[in-house]
């Protein structure tokens, strides 16, 4: 066999291999992308051709306070998860960090919610929030906290911090997993040396380990980011995104808007701005995050 | 690490312990509200059952559907995981082993930038236009699609790491591309088979906006709909509900129990994702 037939062969094989994978991927992820810019730009509704009509979807949403009440929900669960999931995870990534007993127990523990389905944990946490059967409610009065009673799910100036915990309280232990696996990464000899020189825990937390793991913790706020801005299933099991939409989440308005509503373009709208902010705001992140470094 | 701890201890293993139960104690609570009949769920939700009662269960899983839905998503599930795997694996390998074409991984790499939700709607159109609408095989396809590319992108780096020396004995033994990937290049590369695996079927295990879109046939629907389904039937039955929700959640934890060091690398994998 010649040099040329053995290249061809190679090249032939190569072709063959990466084939169904390929295929799989250009139709449903990368020729996807497309569409969704040229439906955002048309009014269909599902039958007939679509018509391009411009930025008039865009124009529409930008101008509706819908579209930036639901902004703000939104952006509420990602700051809720920026404030509480991330230093949560942080802070018990470094005590278990930290020559700590039962250290695989306690990680075990952790990470389980992360395992479960999300769509799920909205449902528990929707029984769990109920105002006549919910235990939460229940538990005030057991405490003698009645006062404290709401109607959580119903009262549209409560329900939307209520539909953005269950994202916080499944996520800390992926948040903990990732920076732990940076905490790791540091050299024991640094900690060691500082310890002889007299730092203690807390000085040692801020002034080495999380700077020195702060890349981790970046991973942690984008994937936060993305996260909230495609968040669907627990504002959906929790509370279909009402009352109104007073908790309603991005990823559920362009459902409601394609799928109920039929209105695939301005649904596809929706979507890029998902896309777009998630991609925006990282950025933005990221910026800030490496200028602090 | 030996640096003795200077923590107060006794706080630490409060906050430790604190966030265990927060963690645990909405599962525990689903648990034994599922033993539970569904008047003394609603009259006393803070009390322990009396006794182990399994006719929720019975209620979920016949009732409720929950059985079917239970091995759809079985089904499903492991047919997309041997899909992605040998696909992602046959790419990453052409990729990587048989032509060095980075331009090619960097392709299936873009899709780790591209949210599953911005492309909801053309990938419901596309396969609606296909026929694949309502079908089996049109949601395991979109499964296998939507975890492609962390997949390749996974296996290919694994793929590198293996020396280039075997390859050039092969070739020179005279044995087929196809050979040289069954016989040495996928053995070497199990443990990254094994991560995105466990990723894959942890993700179509939880899956459930492209199942609510793709599939409406009562027959055919997943677990994640199926306890979504069962919320609205039993408005009223909470014991049924948690009941469906333990079916719906055991697996998982049952999973990770047995491979969760897996578990962990593969979802510390994951996070290269946005």
């Amino acid at each position: 066999m010649g040099l040329k037939a053995m290249d061809r062969k190679r090249y032939v094989n190569a072709a063959l291999f990466t084939f169904p994978a390929f295929i799989l991927f250009t139709v449903l992820v990368i020729i996807p992308v497309f569409f969704s810019v040229f439906y955002s730009l048309t009014s269909w509704k599902g039958i007939g051709d679509p018509v391009l009509e411009g930025l008039d979807n865009y124009i529409t949403l930008f101008k509706s306070d819908t579209y930036w009440q639901i902004m703000m929900n939104t952006i509420r669960m990602l700051l809720a998860s920026f404030f509480f999931q991330v230093p949560m995870g942080i802070v018990l990534a470094y005590l278990l960090y930290r020559k700590t007993r039962c250290y695989k127990v306690f990680r075990f523990i952790y990470f389980l919610p992360v395992v479960i389905a999300p769509i799920a944990i909205g449902i528990i946490f929707s029984i769990l929030f109920n105002s006549d059967i919910g235990p939460i409610n229940k538990l005030l009065d057991v405490i003698h906290l009645g006062a404290l009673k709401r109607n959580w799910l119903s009262d549209v100036n409560v329900v939307v911090n209520i539909v953005v915990l269950p994202q916080v309280w499944q996520y800390v232990g992926y948040t903990l997993v990732i920076v732990f696996a940076g905490m790791q990464a540091i050299d024991d000899e640094i900690l060691e040396s500082a310890e002889i020189d007299g730092a203690n825990a807390l000085q040692m937390f801020f002034k080495i380990v999380i700077p020195m793991s702060w890349d981790s913790i970046v991973v942690a706020f984008v994937l936060i980011i993305s996260g909230s801005l495609k968040s669907f299933d627990y504002s959906w099991a929790m509370t279909k995104g009402g009352p109104g939409n007073a908790s309603a989440m991005l990823a559920v308005y362009m459902y409601k808007t394609a799928f109920v509503n039929n209105n695939f373009g301005r649904g596809s709208a929706i979507s890029m701005t998902i896309m777009l902010f998630s991609a925006l705001f990282t950025y933005v992140f990221k910026r800030i995050a490496n200028r602090n470094d | 690490m030996k640096s003795k701890v200077k923590l107060p201890t006794v706080f630490k293993y409060i906050v430790l312990c604190f966030w265990a139960v927060i963690d645990i104690y909405p599962l525990f609570w689903v648990l034994m509200s599922s033993f539970k009949d569904k008047i003394s769920v609603v009259a006393r939700p803070l009390a322990l059952p009396t006794s182990l009662r399994f006719e929720s269960y019975a209620e979920a899983w016949v009732d409720g559907n929950i059985g079917n839905n239970f091995f759809n998503t079985i089904f499903y599930s492991v047919c997309a995981v041997i899909l992605i795997a040998l696909l992602s694996a046959m790419a990453a390998y052409a990729l990587t082993r048989i032509v060095d074409m980075k331009l090619g991984i960097g392709y299936f790499t873009l899709g780790i930038m591209i949210p599953v939700h911005g492309i909801l709607i053309p990938c419901f159109i596309i396969m609606k236009s296909l026929g694949f609408y309502n079908t089996r095989l049109g949601f395991i396809i979109l499964m296998v699609a939507a975890n492609m590319s962390l997949s390749v992108f996974v296996l290919s780096s694994f793929m590198k790491s293996i020396p280039r020396e075997m390859d050039e004995a092969a070739i020179i033994d005279g044995c087929s591309y196809p050979r040289m990937f069954g016989n040495i290049i996928l053995p070497l590369a199990k443990p990254g088979v094994a991560t995105i695996c466990t990723l894959a079927f942890l993700n179509c295990w939880n899956e459930y906006l492209y199942a609510y879109i793709m599939l409406q046939r009562e027959d055919i629907r997943v677990i994640t709909q199926g306890i979504f389904a069962l919320q609205g039937r039993y408005a009223t039955n909470y014991s049924a509900l948690c009941a469906g929700l333990v079916i719906s959640i055991l697996p998982m934890m049952l999973f990770f129990i047995l491979f969760q060091e897996q578990v962990i690398k593969g979802m510390a994998a994951g996070a290269v994702k946005g």
